[in-house]
């Protein structure tokens, strides 16, 4: 189908046009776009990351720190405490009362109510090192101390918490002692802590599920029970450097990072262990960071959703602009071309027509002259002959220049809201004996209330009478012709479909050029279809011909309805091109 | 009118067409003034008096079109029938409105510019 509808013309040109006049490809312009999104969402998302990372977990130290110093301060508090009660005690009783059958078991007593069970057993030691009394599970009463390390150092400053040792017993056991001094004794009360409520004590410190705590000494040995080493074993801890307060840091041991926070206790002799897995310290972090890439995703897939539709939508329009702009320049070349030619086409004529009418004239002349020679019958029938070729000859030439001047010619058209129905059924009248002589049903299909259209009269007559002709033209015997018009929710449509031979599909192309003709030479000029193309545009209408070779063809004109066009107006500015048949002006215009 | 045939004043520049026309005209019943441009149809028309005139449009210096608009003004009863080699419907009717008994395009037949002028002295 040869389509002179605007936007299926524009199709095959547009691609063309589109890479020249806007050279960037859809995928660059979405990948700009998309950079220009998603990258600095992905720095807001990274940013907001690393900060919420940071600040929790700054927090979460700041907790076990605060946790840490707590416990610290607990341990603190048990040893001075305890401490304070033997020295309360000894100070309150004298050796010998202390050393009477019930005293010591008595102070035991009261010392486990108060302090719930916390002294493992409770002992009394003279200056000599020997025990004078004791209450406890173990028998050592004949012990001497003299050499021991913790009876040199409460000797010396009065009161002493020792670190974890075996003793006599064989068991890891630590003990408070206090000495009792006046001018004429020396003794010193000594205690040793149930393990077990001190362990218990520290365990408190223990955060979370991988969470545990412990005590260790300078040296670096447990004082308390922890998770993984029994007491007094060497910790594998580097050394853990003196330090005010509290400290969190975070290590790597087998593989896994663990934060730390210590504490010194017992006046910097032992220091307070809390670890925790860092995994277990970031959960938090780790499951707003989980929400957070969520969010995140979602707004990447809808931003990359917007920013593909965006893209689609936009060179969509532009690609529809581009058509447009590209119809416009097409219209306009062809415009330029057109009145070229035309320009050309009319001198032509005019330059053929002043001999044709030389021609013509001696012709006539020719013919009186030879009325009034007396010359042999057969040789004056002879010239007859010769003289009548040339006059159908320069009728054929004037026919042509005719068409030529025609399409050359640019005139005022007027359009006014028309009837076409009687143009027609007029224009077909006038055909219908040439149609019956060649044996053609030449037939209309017209609908009722078919409203009226912004056309040119004399043009539409045009039109509608080259178009039957075309077809007459087509049809080699007999066949038929149906000019069919009726409304449809935009245009009327008139259509004149014919049972000719049709138009072969690489011709169909191109027969509305001026000049192309389908028809064997010197049948046509090539103007007729070209000059109703020209015609049926300028009143804003559109054309199309399709065509089946061997099954005939179908030329449809979409007219746009007077009422409803807003066009209307232009035309009445328009300079079209017209074209005409007939030689005489005159007549025409008594016919109209 | 001189011996029953009507005075004919045919003006064209081209000599040829002229020549053959006036001719054909003289047979079909014309006295036939042949007149080669416009400001000599003028000057004769100034003395002589004619039944019909036959105007090429296109002539150098005044053309037809100026040509009839002058004629029309001193002799508005003579009828006046153009010849153009360059027309269109419009421009006709425009040629008549403007006085022309009738507008002609070329090439046509003698005969016919025959029956057109013999129309033109029969209606005035």
């Amino acid at each position: 189908m040869a389509q002179f509808v605007p936007n299926k013309t524009a199709q095959k040109h547009v691609g063309g046009y589109h890479n020249r006049e806007f050279p960037i490809p859809t995928w660059l312009i979405l990948l700009i776009l998309l950079v220009v999104s998603v990258l600095p969402l992905t720095f807001i998302a990274v940013g907001s990351r690393w900060m919420s990372t940071r600040l929790l977990m700054d927090r979460s130290l700041e907790l076990q720190r605060a946790m840490v110093e707590g416990r610290a301060s607990a341990i603190d508090f048990f040893l001075e405490e305890r401490r304070r009660a033997l020295e309360t005690f000894a100070n309150a009783n004298s050796l010998q009362s202390l050393t009477q059958n019930e005293a010591l078991p008595r102070v035991y007593n009261l010392l486990n109510d108060v302090y719930r069970g916390a002294f493992e057993d409770l002992g009394v030691i003279d200056a000599e090192g020997k025990h004078l009394a004791y209450v406890g599970r173990y028998n050592l009463l004949d012990k001497n101390y003299r050499h021991t390390e913790w009876f040199r150092v409460v000797n010396t400053r009065g009161s002493y918490i020792s670190d974890v040792f075996w003793g006599y017993r064989k068991n890891p056991h630590f003990v408070i002692a206090v000495l009792h001094k006046t001018d004429r004794q020396r003794w010193i009360l000594r205690a040793t802590i149930n393990s077990k409520t001190f362990d218990a004590l520290v365990s408190t410190a223990k955060i979370g599920k991988t969470g545990e705590a412990f005590i260790i000494n300078r040296e670096g040995y447990y004082q308390t029970q922890s998770s993984s080493e029994k007491m007094l074993n060497k910790s594998l801890l580097r050394e853990i450097r003196r330090h005010d307060d509290v400290e969190s840091r975070r290590i790597i041991e087998q593989g896994k990072a663990i934060i730390q926070t210590t504490a010194w206790i017992n006046s910097g002799r032992w220091i307070l262990v809390v670890r925790q897995h860092e995994q277990e310290v970031s959960a938090p972090v780790d499951q707003a960071t989980f929400w957070g890439a969520l969010i995140v995703i979602i707004a990447l897939v809808l931003l990359i959703a917007t920013n593909v539709s965006a893209t689609w939508y936009l060179t969509r329009r532009i690609d529809n602009a581009n058509r447009q702009k590209d119809l416009y320049y097409r219209d306009l070349l062809q415009s330029a071309k057109t009145a070229s030619l035309g320009e050309m086409a009319a001198g032509l004529a005019h330059e053929i027509n002043k001999p044709l009418a030389i021609i013509s004239a001696e012709q006539t002349n020719l013919w009186d002259q030879l009325e009034e020679i007396d010359l042999d019958e057969n040789d004056k029938e002879t010239l007859i002959n010769s003289i009548e070729r040339c006059k159908r000859q320069v009728e054929r030439c004037a026919i042509i220049t005719q068409k030529m001047l025609r399409f050359g010619e640019q005139a005022e058209a007027s359009y006014e809201a028309t009837d076409i129905i009687p143009l027609i059924k007029e224009t077909v009248h006038l055909m219908e004996q040439q149609a019956h002589e060649r044996n053609i049903n030449l037939r209309l299909d017209i609908e009722p209330n078919v409203p009226r259209v912004r056309v040119d009269a004399t043009e539409m007559e045009q039109v509608i009478a080259h178009l039957i002709n075309n077809s007459l033209m087509s049809i080699e015997n007999s066949g038929s012709i149906v000019i069919s018009l009726k409304r449809n929710e935009y245009a009327v449509e008139l259509a004149v479909r014919d049972s000719g031979v049709g138009i072969p599909k690489e011709i169909l192309e191109r027969i509305c050029e001026p000049f192309f003709s389908a028809r064997p030479i010197g049948k046509g000029t090539g103007l007729g279809l070209s000059v109703c193309v020209a015609i049926v545009r300028s009143w804003g209408a559109e054309i199309d011909v399709q065509s089946d070779p061997g099954q005939g063809t179908i030329v449809t004109i979409r007219l746009p309805v007077a009422d409803t066009s807003a066009s209307a107006e232009k035309h009445h500015e328009t300079k079209v091109l017209s074209c005409e048949f007939s030689n005489s002006f005159a007549q025409r215009d008594e016919r109209r | 009118m001189i011996d029953g045939k009507k005075r004919l004043l045919l003006v064209d520049d081209e000599v040829e067409f002229l020549d053959a026309a006036a001719k054909t005209l003289e047979r079909r019943g014309f006295f036939v003034c042949p007149v080669q441009d416009g400001e000599t149809a003028l000057m004769i028309l100034k003395r002589q008096s004619f039944d019909v005139v036959i105007l090429d449009v296109k002539m150098p210096g005044i053309d037809g079109i100026e040509l009839l608009l002058r004629i029309k003004k001193r002799l508005p009863q003579l009828p006046v029938v153009l010849l153009t080699g360059q027309s269109t419907n419009r421009q006709a009717s425009e040629m008549i409105r403007k006085g022309a008994f009738e507008c002609l395009c070329k090439p046509c037949a003698i005969d016919k510019i025959a029956e057109v002028a013999r129309a033109a002295v029969n209606r005035h």
